[in-house]
Parts: structure tokens; C-alpha cells; sequence
């Protein structure tokens, strides 16, 4: 019982009201409780049709004003209540907080803000059939654990083991064409490989496959991180579903951009040293570069994101050349504006630290090196290649000291010795001046 | 004992003067005796309790009983149940034994406890419907035992048995244990109706007579009497197709069985509302001149297309086409009318077919800072418009293409204008792409927005309905009628009519001309939650919290189909466009798919885990989307259900399928078999050109036998799928047929509407902790 006699005969003892006989408390005792259980039963309603899950005052307000009964004012918030607990020697009582307000204070206090007008925000919950992962959507982390739950939940429930659904919805046709393409992907022979790429990047039927390949990309990649030739393949795969204007890859981008950043700035991408992973990374580079042009308008904060992510790399001394260069090469694709505000700025504290892998008596890194010079004079010439009204600088001592004082000394040699080293050094001194 | 003799003769002469016992008049055995002596008191008993006065007294003196004998705890014992033969009628042998039963407390706890027993151990087959038929037993019980002012027996009852039922049933028996006396019992509202109507159950005929001769072999009379006074057991031939305890559990629907058969069993005309002929004829006139106008163009190509469109769509309405005579009378049809089929007729043209493989695009709108004062939202169809209705009274309008709502000044003369220019010059100077509606005073409960996206008609918990004009944005009529808060307002499909579902227990249907409602539609046990229009506007489908859905014919106003299944209170119905299949979805968190024209229950979509809010169809009627509190948005597939019921539709369309299948198998083989036949032919002439031909067919041939084979194999592919289906059914979890959940941050979804052009459309506000 939740409403007690000792409860009645306490309120009776308030308004004075002593002398209760025991029958009578009892049984105001189970009224009041039936009472109250109604008009909560009645406010519940309320409470549905305003589509909510939390009873309010208001709620109860109505369901006394249905039943022709007073409704008790000044208890209405707009917030549900928030009840405390004290614990007693009895039992736990909960009460609502009620301060008491000095009226004065209250009417020198200033006004409060008037509040926030009610406004509708627009966002795509899903296209066709796919969530998309953007920010007004709930993290995808949560979503993996509700699919993990849900199966569990319905074995108990009706003890039937539930297939995937999406094995249903995908046709034997397609998984068998699937199975061949991912053959012939392995197959060593160039000319069957590449009719299977462009077989990914010419049919039209191919749409339900998309997350099957970009899932491949992703295994691919993480399996096989120093198998040159496969990593090319998944980079070539990743192309070819690119480029085919019959699929909509827009909202698997968010899955392809990992493998693709690993193949960019991975530590190491072959078993030997001397094989050429440079142009992987390259590629890698050029398909990112690609990508954030193409979905940049929608994902404004996409090419940030990975400018963010490269930079990082770039200026972190502890990685290894391999990723510096992949990260140079990353950014210096990304536009010359990119260059101009992240790469610039870098190169010469960059170079005293290339200066002195160089000096060190290890051909590798030597080699290494040598490539992220050469990259990082790929992202200067960048600048010189953006603007065509450049009059190139001439070779001399007071303009070499500025572009030392620009990228250090070693590069600037380098520049020095290209044929196109004059407009290189107008278009970075340019730059450089604007910035100041 | 001595007196036995005298006691028998005297026996004889009793039965002679009363009429009663004559069939143990003629016994005189000596191991009868005793019981007979039994068998005067009970006569005895009887004739006091109807006043035969004269009678008890001759028999008293006759029979020389001892007046104190003949004491209620007597009677307890007097009939072990074997004496009673299968001749003696079931009626008077339940007055003998009430009267003892009635004088024992427990006699119900202990009656109850061996039902449960007896059911627990009976045969799975039909396990369900005992445990249905249970529910009401246990319910009537525990009122009996209260209306008896046994309080601390009933709260032992009910803490002792609620669990049983406590899953299908857990609101009631919530309601149910909050009672605490007679004086309670007798006026809620729950009690009442239990006690005024009878509880259906649905059973088959063995299970009714196990059911029956179990309560007559252990001489549980008590729960024979309910249920002969309050269950209406109606036995289904054959085996029972149901499975489970929910549908075998009917309820109360304030019908007697016989009638609720006889309900769902009335005609009723499914098929679209035929057309309007001058609405017809304009909508060819309007596309044939544009075609011709224009006819070198692409517009003029699109608007041929369109004529094509609607010659087909002209078609199919025609052939499933109500009867012009049950057709609801509307007014004449205006230039709106016209300009809206044609955008239509486009739509359809544009339409994406989905299905379990394609699923929607939803676009979601999200109402932030509402403070959970906003109540519900209504989207028009061609999703310029977006409304709210609050809690403080008043409805806010959004333009969805962030244009300026400039309704008209209050100072417009009609007669003054002229132009275009003067109608943009009457409008208000305003730029904001919002407004607010305020007229109610009460919260806002329903919104919807006419077809044309003209008027808005809303309700509130004022007990009025409103209509709005959104060209002037004010208020045009107000609707008195409801006596009580009113729930949800529905504009028929084709507008000018709405219908209001109110908490007074009725739903009405009003129309835009007139200030008072022109049908009420009476029946439902409690509030009515939700009303929605059948796309052929002649029918009403409601929801309500008796757990019931209701089909009601618009022009006679009776209700035409009943459903239940349901264990919570329905709050939200959708009819698909076709208007052959509705769901209905509510507090119980699940979603029941119905065939209205057999008013059966075609799946349970179970997989919310929060009441569900609303629903609805893809314009083909393949799938369900639904929203909830839970914060999700899922899409169901229909169809699966349906190919498992014999729904008439897709048992022809299944058989044209198979047909088509068989006819294209034949047709390969007819075709590899020539293809064949011309190869071998070529290779006979030696000639290189004509080999060259012949590999040519010999090419065109493979493709031919390769179709056969899939051909043949999609048929037997289909034939095992049939197969698999019956076997499937049995045995299928009920959320297979969920085929996506989409999760939204925070935001319960409050509406969903699909376009003609299948894109669904949620809105939902986003609450804050």
C-alpha cells in the first residue's frame, strides 16, 4: 500500500482533525489510493498524446479538469520535476526541492533571457536505405552495438537463429560476379586484372556490390600492408568504383578514405626498400586529392579533416621519412592554398631536421630523404604552376639568401639547379610575402 | 438408520407434490438412501430461496427434516460430483453448487489454482487458448471476490495469479490491483466493462469442450458461471490457425461473438474513389493541348508521356472503381483539383520503386528548443509546410522552402483586384518563413494539412476543432461538438471532409461547411486515439485505447470492421494507398498488418522498444515505415507476410507470375530448340560465310538456352520458395520482417508521411536531458 492510515491520520492532525476512528482512516486510506491511482491512469494520456514519456503537472492538471475537478495551480514547470530523496529510519520519503524566493530579490534581479524560438533544422536520416554519417546522424559505434544486441535478443525471444539480412537482398548473380572480380583481381596476368577493373569502373548493375568492394579495399589493405602489388590492386579497385558514373559512392567515402590515408602515410608499404612504393603513395595521394574536390561541397569540413590529419604527420619528427613524404605529397595535391598556409611556413624547420637524416651513413634513409626533398620542392612548384603571370627571379645571391631564409639552405640549392628555379623562387617568395 | 424407509416413501409423495426429483423417485435402493435425504435438503434450499412457501412446508413435513440441518456449509459436500449424471442439466446443477462455493472464500483461489494446474499440463495445442480463456476467468474472479468485500482475499488473488497475465495484459492488471473495494469495483471503469460486456476468446471446438468438461468434472462451478455469464467463446472449426495467446485473446469489443463474425463479414467496397468526369476530362484536355502545343520539345514529349501515365492510371481506377452510388458525395471540383492531379500524374512518373531490396531516402526535420512542448507536427504533401501544434495552445507554421509566409491583408477587397501585381500588393510585407496560429485554448493534440495545402484543421484538448485557411492564415471555423478533450483530426484524402477522434469515446466526421458534425461514430469502449481516412474516403479506420481498431462506413455510419489483437491502446493507424492493407501500431510497441477485406491479421512486427507514434506505407504498399519513441525510424516488409496469407491479391499475382515464368520457360526452350536446329542446319553447308552465320545464331542461340535455364530455374527456384514459405512460417520469428532501423540523435519521431514520389519525410523533436 503506498498511501498508509498513519498518513490520513497525520494530514487529519493537520487541519485538526484529532479524533479519527481507525475504520475510517483505513478506508480513506483506499479511496484516496484508488483516487489517485485514476487520476493517474487519466494524466497518462495525456502524457501519451503529448508525446512524451515523463508525467507532468500539466499532465495531471488535465486529467482533473477532464474528471470536472479543480486543477491545483502553481505547480506547473515546464521541465519534469526533479525529486530528491531522504532517506528516513522507515522508509525512503522523495520530495520535490521548493525554496523559498524573496520577492524582493526576485524583482531586482534582472529579467531572464527570453527563450531560444522553437526552429527545424533539415538532414538526410537516410538515402536511400543507407544512414549517412554525418554529424546530425548518431555515431555509427552505438549502431554496431545495437545490431550485435538485437540478434541476441531475438534468439532468446523466439529461440530462431536470424540470418543477416543482407544476404537475402543481394542476388546469386551478383555474389558470383563479385567472387569472379575478386579472382581475378589476384590473378597475375596484367590483361585479366585489368578487365576486371574496368569491368568495376564501366557496369551499371554493380550498385548493391559498392560496400562489398570498399569493405575488400579495407581488408585488403589492413592484411597486406607491405604486398606492394596487392595494395596497388586495392588502390586500383578504389579508383575503378570511383570513376564508374553508375554507382553512388558518396556514403561509403567515409570507409574508403582510411584505406586510402594508409596508403599514403603507412610506415612501410613493400618487404623490400627499393621497391617503388613512392608511386602508390602518389596515387594514393592523387585519388584523396580527388575525392575532396568532388565531395568537398557537401562535406565542408572533409578536406580539413584530412588536411588536419596529413599536417599532423608531417610535422611529427618521430615518424618515419616514408610517412613525411606521403603526408608532403598528400597535402601538396590538396590545392595550392593548402600549400601556401600548412606546407610553407614548415619547410625550413622541416629541412634542418631532413639535413640531419641526411647526414646520417645509411643509404635508405639517404634514399628517404632524397624523395621528401624532392616532394617538398614537387609542393613549391605547386605554387610556381598556379599563377602563369610570373616573371621569373633571377639566380642571384640576394634572391637566394630571401628563399634560404624561405626553405633553408639545402633546398634551396636544389631549387637553384632546376631549370624552372626562377619562377619556383618568384612564385614561393610571392607567397611568402603575402603571408607576412 | 431407521427412518431411511419412511424417508423414501415419504420422498415419493414430495416429488409427486413439487415436480421435482422425480427421476430418484423410483430408487428405493438402500445405498441411495442417504444421498436422497441430501437431495431433499437441496430441494428444500430451493424452494426457500424462490418462496415456495406451501411447498417447502408440505415437503418440510413430509420429508420431517430438521430445519437446522440444512446449513450452506452442508451443502458443500452434499453432491460428490460422480452423482451428478451426465443427465442432470448443466444450469440447475450450477444453482445447487453456487450456493455452496459461494459461502467458501477460497473457493475461488482454489478453483482458479487447479484451472492454472489443468491448463500448465494440457496439451500444447491448445495451451494458447486456455490461457486466453483464463484471462477473463482470473479477471472476474478477483471482481467477484472484491464486489463481496473480500479485499484481503482479492489482493491475495491477485498476487498470487497476476503474473500469469501480466504480459499481455500488464495495464489492466495494473488497473485491477489499484482497486481496493466493492464500492471501487463497482464504478471503475475497467470493472465495468468487464462486467457489462462479455470477453471474446476465440477457441476451437476441442478446446472448448476440454475446457467445458473440466470445469464440469471438478465442479468448479463458480468459473463455469463466469464463463457462462461473461465469455463469449466462439469455436472456430478444424485447427486453430493462430498461434498465439494474443489472438486467441479477442477481448471485449462490446459485441457478442455472433455479431463480430457478422461485422467482419459485411461488404465493403475497397476500390478507389472513381474519378470526377469533368475533373477527367479537364486533366486529358489540359495535357493533350500541352502535348500538341509544344509537341517538338522535350515538355511537350513529357506531357504525352503524361497522357500515357494517365490513360493507364485512368485504367486501373476504373477497374477497381467504387460504384458511383456508394461513392461519398463531394463538392464540384475547382482548378486546384485539376492542377494537383496532373503534379500527381508527374510524381507517379518520378516515382522510385521500393521494395525489402530498395529502401527509402528519408529526409528528417528535427524541431529543436521545444521543451517538450510540442505535441505533434503535420507535413503537407507537397512539403512546402511544416506545423506544429504545442502544449500552450498555439500551432506554428514553417515554410520548408524558407520562403516568406505572407498571407493576405486584412483590409483585401476581392472586388479591387485585378491583376497579379495587386494580389502580390494585398499580401503582408512580412519576412519571416514562420507564423504562429493562436485561436485554441488548450493544448494542441491533432494537425493536418488538406491535399491541396490550402486549410489546416487542428484539435485541443478545448474540446474544438479549428479549421485554418493558410492563405489568410487565421482562423475560419471553429467545430463544437466533442464534450471532451480531442485527440487527433484527419482530413479526407481528397479534403472538404475531416474526422476528429475524441476522448468522449467517438469519433466524428465533419465537414468543412458545416459547424456540426455529420456522423458520429459510437462503439469504441474508451478513447478514441487516432483516426485516419481510407484513401477511397467512404471508410474510417480509428484506434483506441480499448486496444481495438475500428472500420467504419462513412454514409451509414456503422462500424463494419473490428479488429483486435492488440494488448495495448492504438495509437496510430496507416492505410496503404491501395487501401487493401492497414496497420495499426501503439503502446504495445508492436505493429499489426491487417487485411481489411477479410479482417484478418496478416503479421505482428515486433522490434520497437517504445510505443510507436506512426506509420506509413510506401506508395506500392511494399513497405511500412514506422517511427517511435524509441528514437528509431524502421522500415517493415509487407509483402512477406502477405505472400504467406492467402490475400487475394497476391495469390493472383503469384499465379500470373508462375504463369509468366512457365510461359518464358517455354518460349527458351521453344526458342534454344530452333536456335539449335538452325545451327546443325548451317553446318551442313560447307560454306564459310554461311558458318559464319551460323556461329552468329549458334551466339544468338546460347543467351536464348541460357534464359531457358534461369527461367526455369527462377520457376522452381519460386515453387521452393512456396515451399519453404509454409514451412517457414511456422516456425519464423515475427522480426524477420524488419528490414532497417534507422537511429536519430535524440529525437523521438513524431510523424512520417511518404510523398507520391516515395520519399519518406519524418519529423521529430530533439529532447535534451
Amino acid at each position: 500500500m503506498i498511501y498508509s492510515k498513519g498518513s490520513v491520520k497525520n494530514i487529519a492532525d493537520a487541519i485538526g482533525v484529532t479524533k479519527l476512528k481507525d475504520g475510517i482512516t483505513t478506508a480513506m486510506a483506499q479511496d484516496v489510493e484508488y483516487r489517485l491511482h485514476e487520476i493517474i491512469s487519466e494524466a497518462t494520456k495525456f502524457m501519451r498524446h503529448s508525446k512524451r514519456t515523463k508525467l507532468t503537472v500539466a499532465d495531471v492538471n488535465s486529467a482533473l479538469r477532464v474528471r470536472n475537478i479543480e486543477p491545483i495551480y502553481g505547480f506547473e514547470t515546464g521541465r519534469p520535476v526533479k525529486f530528491h530523496k531522504a532517506s528516513t529510519a522507515l522508509e525512503d520519503i522523495y520530495y520535490v526541492e521548493d525554496e523559498p524566493i524573496d520577492l524582493d530579490t526576485l524583482l531586482e534581479e534582472p529579467l531572464p533571457s527570453v527563450p531560444l524560438e522553437v526552429v527545424y533544422t533539415a538532414h538526410w536520416l537516410a538515402i536511400e536505405g543507407v544512414q549517412p554519417k554525418i554529424q546530425q546522424n548518431p555515431a555509427p559505434v552505438d549502431e554496431e552495438e545495437l545490431v550485435n544486441k538485437k540478434p541476441v535478443k531475438s534468439q532468446r525471444q523466439e529461440g530462431v537463429e536470424t540470418i543477416p539480412l543482407v544476404k537475402h537482398v543481394l542476388s546469386r548473380e551478383l555474389q558470383l560476379y563479385f567472387e569472379c572480380i575478386t579472382e581475378s583481381l589476384q590473378s597475375p596476368d596484367p590483361v585479366v586484372k585489368s578487365t576486371a577493373l574496368e569491368s568495376i569502373s564501366i557496369d551499371a548493375g554493380i550498385h548493391q556490390l559498392v560496400t562489398y568492394f570498399v569493405q575488400y579495399i579495407a581488408v585488403t589493405v589492413k592484411n597486406n600492408l607491405h604486398n606492394l602489388e596487392v595494395l596497388k590492386t586495392a588502390m586500383a579497385v578504389a579508383q575503378a568504383i570511383r570513376r564508374n558514373p553508375n554507382l553512388f559512392v558518396e556514403p561509403y567515402m567515409h570507409q574508403l578514405i582510411p584505406s586510402l590515408l594508409t596508403c599514403l602515410v603507412s610506415k612501410r608499404l613493400c618487404e623490400n626498400h627499393t621497391d617503388d612504393h613512392w608511386s602508390l603513395r602518389d596515387g594514393a595521394a592523387q585519388q584523396i586529392a580527388e575525392i575532396c574536390q568532388q565531395f568537398g561541397q557537401s562535406y565542408h569540413t572533409l578536406q580539413a579533416r584530412i588536411a588536419r590529419t596529413l599536417l599532423r604527420a608531417f610535422l611529427d619528427p618521430t615518424k618515419p621519412l616514408t610517412t613525411h613524404y606521403g603526408a608532403i605529397v598528400g597535402l601538396s595535391r590538396l590545392g595550392v592554398s593548402i600549400v601556401k598556409v600548412l606546407v610553407l611556413p614548415n619547410i625550413k624547420a622541416y629541412m634542418s631536421l631532413l639535413d640531419a637524416e641526411m647526414e646520417k651513413d645509411s643509404p635508405q634513409l639517404r634514399d628517404d630523404a632524397k624523395h621528401c626533398q624532392n616532394a617538398l620542392l614537387g609542393s613549391l612548384r605547386v605554387l610556381a604552376d598556379d599563377s602563369d603571370d610570373l616573371t621569373p627571379a633571377n639566380l642571384t645571391s640576394v634572391e637566394k639568401s630571401k628563399l634560404v631564409n624561405v626553405v633553408g639552405e639545402t633546398l634551396a640549392n636544389v631549387v637553384f639547379s632546376e631549370k624552372d628555379g626562377g619562377r619556383i623562387i618568384a612564385a614561393v617568395l610571392a607567397a611568402a610575402k603575402a603571408k607576412e | 438408520m431407521d427412518t431411511n424407509d419412511r424417508h423414501n416413501a415419504a420422498h415419493s409423495a414430495s416429488a409427486a407434490g413439487t415436480g421435482a426429483g422425480s427421476g430418484n423417485g423410483s430408487s428405493s435402493s438402500g445405498g441411495r438412501q442417504a444421498p436422497q435425504k441430501k437431495v431433499e435438503k437441496v430441494v428444500l434450499q430451493f424452494l426457500k430461496s424462490k418462496g415456495y412457501k406451501d411447498a417447502e412446508k408440505a415437503l418440510r413435513e413430509n420429508a420431517r427434516l430438521d430445519d437446522a440441518e440444512t446449513t450452506l456449509g452442508d451443502l458443500a459436500n452434499v453432491f460428490p460430483g460422480n452423482e451428478v449424471g451426465s443427465d442432470a442439466s448443466v444450469p440447475n446443477w450450477i444453482m445447487f453448487y453456487n450456493e455452496a462455493e459461494q459461502g467458501n472464500p477460497d473457493a475461488y483461489s482454489q478453483s482458479y489454482r487447479e484451472l492454472r494446474r489443468w491448463i500448465d499440463s494440457s496439451l500444447d495445442v491448445y495451451k494458447h487458448e486456455l490461457y486466453a480463456a483464463s484471462y477473463p476467468i482470473f479477471v472476474h474472479s478477483y471482481v467477484d471476490l472484491l464486489m463481496r468485500g473480500l479485499g484481503e482475499k482479492a489482493e491475495e488473488f491477485m498476487a498470487l495469479y497476476s503474473r500469469d497475465h501480466v504480459v499481455n495484459h500488464s495495464k489492466d492488471i495494473g488497473v485491477l490491483a489499484t482497486l481496493k473495494t466493492a464500492g471501487h469495483a463497482e464504478e471503475n471503469e475497467l470493472t465495468k466493462l468487464f462486467r457489462e460486456n462479455k470477453y471474446g476468446v476465440k477457441m476451437t471446438r476441442v478446446g472448448f469442450e476440454l475446457l467445458l468438461s473440466f470445469l464440469q468434472d471438478h465442479n468448479h462451478t463458480l468459473l463455469m458461471r463466469t464463463v457462462n455469464q461473461h465469455l463469449n467463446i466462439r469455436t472456430v472449426d478444424g485447427t486453430v490457425p493462430i498461434s498465439s495467446e494474443i489472438e486467441a485473446d479477442v477481448g471485449i469489443t462490446g459485441h457478442t461473438q455472433n455479431q463480430l463474425d457478422h461485422f467482419n463479414s459485411q461488404d465493403v467496397f475497397l476500390g478507389s474513389a472513381p474519378m470526377d468526369t469533368f475533373v477527367r476530362d479537364e486533366v486529358e484536355r489540359t495535357l493533350q493541348s500541352e502535348a500538341g502545343r509544344r509537341s517538338k520539345d522535350a515538355a511537350g514529349s513529357e506531357a504525352s508521356a503524361l497522357l500515357d501515365t494517365f490513360a493507364r492510371v485512368k485504367q486501373e481506377n476504373a477497374a477497381g472503381a467504387l460504384p458511383a452510388r456508394e461513392a461519398v458525395p463531394m463538392p464540384p471540383p475547382h482548378g486546384a483539383e485539376i492542377e494537383h492531379q496532373i503534379a500527381s500524374l508527374k510524381a507517379l512518373r518520378k516515382r522510385i520503386a521500393l521494395g525489402p531490396a530498395a529502401l527509402p531516402s528519408i529526409c528528417m526535420y528535427t524541431l529543436h528548443n521545444t521543451n517538450n512542448a510540442m505535441n505533434c507536427t503535420a507535413v503537407s504533401e507537397d512539403l512546402s509546410l511544416l506545423a506544429g501544434g504545442f502544449s500552450e495552445s498555439y500551432i506554428k507554421i514553417w515554410s520548408l522552402k524558407r520562403e516568406p509566409l505572407r498571407g493576405f491583408q486584412s483590409s483585401f477587397a476581392l472586388a479591387a483586384v485585378n491583376t497579379e501585381e495587386e494580389i502580390e500588393a494585398a499580401r503582408e510585407k512580412t519576412t519571416d518563413d514562420h507564423r504562429k496560429l493562436v485561436a485554441h485554448s488548450g493544448p494542441v493534440f491533432g494537425l493536418d494539412i488538406s491535399y491541396d495545402s490550402r486549410y489546416l484543421v487542428s484539435c485541443s484538448e478545448d474540446k474544438t476543432a479549428r479549421l485554418w485557411s493558410l492563405d489568410t492564415y487565421t482562423n475560419v471555423v471553429c467545430y463544437k461538438g466533442h464534450n471532451y478533450p480531442i485527440w487527433d483530426v484527419s482530413f479526407a484524402p481528397q479534403g472538404f471532409y475531416f474526422a476528429t477522434a475524441s476522448h468522449d469515446r467517438t469519433a466524428r466526421l465533419w465537414s468543412c461547411d458545416h459547424i456540426y458534425a455529420l456522423r458520429i461514430f459510437a462503439g469504441h469502449l474508451s478513447d478514441v486515439n487516432c483516426v485516419r481516412f481510407h484513401p477511397n474516403s467512404k471508410y474510417i479506420v480509428t484506434g483506441s485505447s480499448d486496444k481495438s481498431v475500428r472500420l467504419w462506413d462513412v454514409q451509414r455510419g456503422s462500424c463494419v470492421r473490428v479488429f483486435t489483437g492488440h494488448t495495448g491502446s492504438v495509437d496510430t493507424v496507416a492505410i496503404s494507398p491501395d487501401g487493401r492493407i492497414m496497420a495499426s501500431a501503439g503502446e504495445d510497441q508492436t505493429v499489426n498488418v491487417w487485411d481489411l477485406g477479410s479482417g484478418r491479421c496478416m503479421d505482428t512486427l515486433t522490434g520497437h522498444a517504445g510505443s510507436v507514434y506512426s506509420l506509413a506505407f510506401s506508395q506500392e504498399g511494399t513497405l511500412l515505415l514506422s517511427g517511435s519513441a524509441d528514437e528509431t525510424v524502421r522500415a517493415w516488409d509487407v509483402k512477406r507476410s502477405s505472400s504467406a496469407s492467402d490475400h487475394p491479391i497476391v495469390v493472383q499475382r503469384r499465379e500470373e507470375r508462375r504463369q509468366q515464368e512457365a510461359e518464358a520457360s517455354a518460349q527458351a526452350q521453344a526458342q534454344a530448340a530452333a536456335s539449335g536446329a538452325g545451327a546443325s542446319d548451317a553446318m551442313d553447308v560447307d560454306n564459310p560465310e554461311d558458318g559464319a552465320s551460323a556461329s552468329g545464331t549458334k551466339a544468338s542461340g546460347s543467351p536464348g538456352k541460357a534464359n531457358g535455364q534461369t527461367a526455369a530455374g527462377n520457376a522452381s527456384d519460386s515453387k521452393k520458395r512456396d515451399a519453404a514459405g509454409v514451412w517457414k512460417s511456422k516456425r519464423v520469428a515475427e522480426s524477420d520482417s524488419l528490414l532497417k532501423t534507422w537511429r536519430t540523435k535524440s529525437t523521438p519521431v513524431y510523424s512520417l508521411l511518404m510523398t507520391k514520389r516515395n520519399l519518406a519525410v519524418a519529423t521529430g523533436a530533439f529532447t535534451v536531458e
